[in-house]
């Protein structure tokens, strides 16, 4: 409601990513960010908001999404615009491992509860369809056991195996 | 040529893994935990080989669900030893500092392990438990530590097996000091309360911040008072009770008994108080002998009813002082095959002390038989101001393959008796859907028939059904029409 009240000439807010770029959009779409939407309510919306945390190619994907997600004008959203959007996210979300661990880092610090569910769904299913050596592959995650250790660990959840 | 290709490439491949950086392990914690979230146990169980970081995840993981996992392995003694071994395993490896806020778990387990194992996610603050347990035949005392967890905001215990294996407890556990403060959501099925005290035992002081309640087939209570006072939901079903108190019942908006008056005994009571009631389900009971109502259901939307009984004049009383609260209803589903001898009581009776004025919508289901007509002429002739009126048609199959031609001149003939009685209600019908589970039969054309010769306010018929037409209902598009602008469509 105070965003309203203090600025009620301004439909549009721009956010300045981490390298200067900045971007303009509908505050109602920003506002599907929890983050950005407290920001405007405590009156920052006269000047730019900087996003410190992403870079202006993310900064452009995650404004992207807004667009997408931002509340429809007139009321409830139907049955056939849900079934769009969730093919929208699929294929929104089908990117390069480093452009979706950015887009999950992104959702996390500007808490955009669909887009953190749906880019941790993401890789969840990576590290599901996959082995242990290939998720190492494909993260670049190190493996810090010897291998007696592995070999211990391993035996005590030989049942997930079965 | 070509591999020598591709073993160059993986060699390249190799050095730059070793130069890239592994960003998600570098994910704080809630990130990973999330992500975890989304797989079945035994994936998240494989990512605790990838590395240290990940093994830690896995000991401080705040959800464990164990409801869709199982193990191949028929004999019950052998699969329930695995999964113990399993269980231990997981819980030893636990990291002591971190809770375990939600345990699932379906399956095989032995009640010496069961209460331990319940214990031990106590002791790590869980909040939401689910046991859906097959018990081999053994019963379960619950352990006490259960009804002292302050953690605990949903619980729910099932039991696979028959009735005389289950989760038992005495309810004085319960009502000690303090209660169960944080239980939001209480699921019992099979559950075998042990002593006197359990009618006492859903009270305000024990569950004072009880939403909602399920019990299914759980035993030793035949009593049931409800004191919980922020209540919203509640479900019986399967159970042998002939007193039924819920006298705290502000907030109530869904009640649900299901097959759970089996014997109309003497003496036999429910006393309601929930004026904020939206959805009242009565279905497979019979009728208490008293029924208390303290304050009227202004909002109710949804009512389904389905009464067991015979046409004797104290059931037909009962029945009748049962229908007079729900008379505020917009929306009403009666399954009249159980309760056709009640409501030809009441039609005999003189109907109702008060009409159904504000129900708009009806749905019967009925095979349209001689036996129910009485019944169902009583519904209408209730519910003047009615709408929209579904009839659902099963089981009219017996009499009909019998079917005599006098027989349906009779069945004509008990219809137009009634056209008089009925007619506010056929004055105001605008929508009639006739949907038959069977094959058409005769009962069904004569009521379409009637209805459509005396229904002056019909807009709309539907007739549908789940067979291949028989060539029956073609013959209703040449039936006389009360309403000369209803339109007909036969599905």
């Amino acid at each position: 409601m105070s965003s309203t009240l203090c600025c009620s000439f301004a439909k549009n807010v721009t956010l300045r990513s981490s390298d200067g770029q900045t971007f303009e959009v509908e505050e109602a779409a920003a506002q599907v960010s929890q983050t950005i939407k407290r920001m405007i309510e405590d009156g920052c919306t006269g000047s730019v908001i900087p996003v410190p945390n992403l870079t202006g190619p993310v900064l452009a994907l995650v404004i992207e999404y807004f667009k997408k997600h931002s509340p429809p004008s007139d009321g409830c959203p139907t049955a056939l615009l849900e079934m769009e959007i969730k093919d929208w996210d699929a294929k929104f979300v089908a990117v390069d491992n480093d452009t979706l661990l950015d887009l999950t880092l992104a959702a996390h610090y500007l808490e955009i509860q669909g887009l953190l569910d749906l880019t941790c769904h993401r890789v969840a299913d990576i590290l599901n369809d996959n082995s242990v050596e290939k998720i190492r592959e494909i993260f670049h995650i190190k493996n810090d056991f010897t291998p007696e250790e592995e070999a211990e660990e391993r035996s005590k959840i030989q049942w997930a195996f079965e | 040529m070509e591999t020598r290709v591709s073993r160059g490439r993986e060699h390249l491949l190799k050095e730059a893994v070793e130069d890239k950086e592994d960003r998600i392990s570098n994910f704080p914690d809630d990130i990973l935990h999330h992500i975890l979230s989304f797989l079945p146990v035994q994936s998240v169980a494989k990512t605790s080989l990838l590395s240290t970081r990940w093994k830690y995840l896995w000991a401080t993981i705040p959800c464990l669900d164990f409801s869709e996992f199982s193990i191949k392995e028929k004999r019950h003694e052998r699969k329930r030893e695995a999964m113990e071994l399993i269980i231990k395993t997981v819980l030893a490896g636990r990291h002591a500092n971190f809770n375990i806020k939600v345990f699932r778990f379906k399956g095989n387990l032995g009640c010496a392990y069961l209460r331990d194992c319940i214990c031990q996610v106590v002791r790590h603050s869980v909040e939401e438990l689910e046991l859906d347990v097959s018990l081999g035949g053994e019963i379960c005392y619950l352990p006490r530590c259960i009804f002292t967890c302050d953690s605990l905001k949903s619980l729910t215990l099932k039991t696979l097996d028959d009735r005389l294996a289950s989760f038992r407890f005495y309810s004085y556990n319960v009502t000690g000091p303090g209660g169960l403060p944080s239980l939001q959501a209480l699921t019992l099925k099979q559950v075998h309360f042990m002593d006197r005290h359990s009618a006492a035992i859903f009270s305000g002081s024990s569950f004072p911040f009880l939403k909602r309640l399920t019990l299914n087939n759980c035993m030793g209570i035949n009593l049931l008072n409800i004191g919980c006072p922020e209540l919203e939901y509640l479900q019986v079903q399967y159970m042998e009770i002939n007193h039924m108190d819920i006298s705290v019942g502000e907030r109530l908006k869904n009640l649900r008994v299901i097959s759970s008056y089996p014997i109309c005994k003497n003496g036999s009571c429910v006393k309601i108080f929930a004026p904020n009631l939206e959805t009242f389900l009565w279905e497979n009971n019979e009728i208490p002998e008293k029924w208390e109502v303290l304050h009227s259901f202004p909002f109710l939307k949804t009512c389904r009813i389905n009464i067991v009984g015979t046409g004797h004049p104290f059931i037909v009383n009962a029945t009748i002082s049962f229908l007079a609260n729900l008379v505020s209803a917009p929306d009403l589903y009666i399954d009249i095959h159980q309760s056709a001898k009640i409501f030809s009581g009441i039609q005999f009776k003189g109907g109702l002390p008060s009409p159904f004025l504000n129900l708009r919508t009806l749905e019967v289901l009925t095979g349209l038989n001689k036996s129910e007509i009485p019944g169902i002429v009583c519904l209408f002739r209730n519910a003047p101001l009615l709408h929209a009126l579904k009839l659902e048609i099963d089981r009219c199959h017996y009499e009909c393959s019998r079917a005599l031609l006098d027989n349906f001149s009779y069945t004509e003939q008990l219809w137009e008796n009634e056209a008089q009685a009925l007619t506010s209600f056929l004055n105001h019908l605008k929508v009639l859907k006739i949907h038959v589970h069977f094959s058409m039969c005769e009962s069904v054309i004569i009521a379409t028939r009637f209805l459509l010769k005396h229904g002056n306010a019909l807009q709309e018929v539907t007739l549908t059904s789940n067979r291949h037409h028989n060539g029956k209902e073609e013959s209703i598009f040449s039936f006389p029409r009360g309403s000369p602008h209803v339109k007909i469509s036969i599905d």
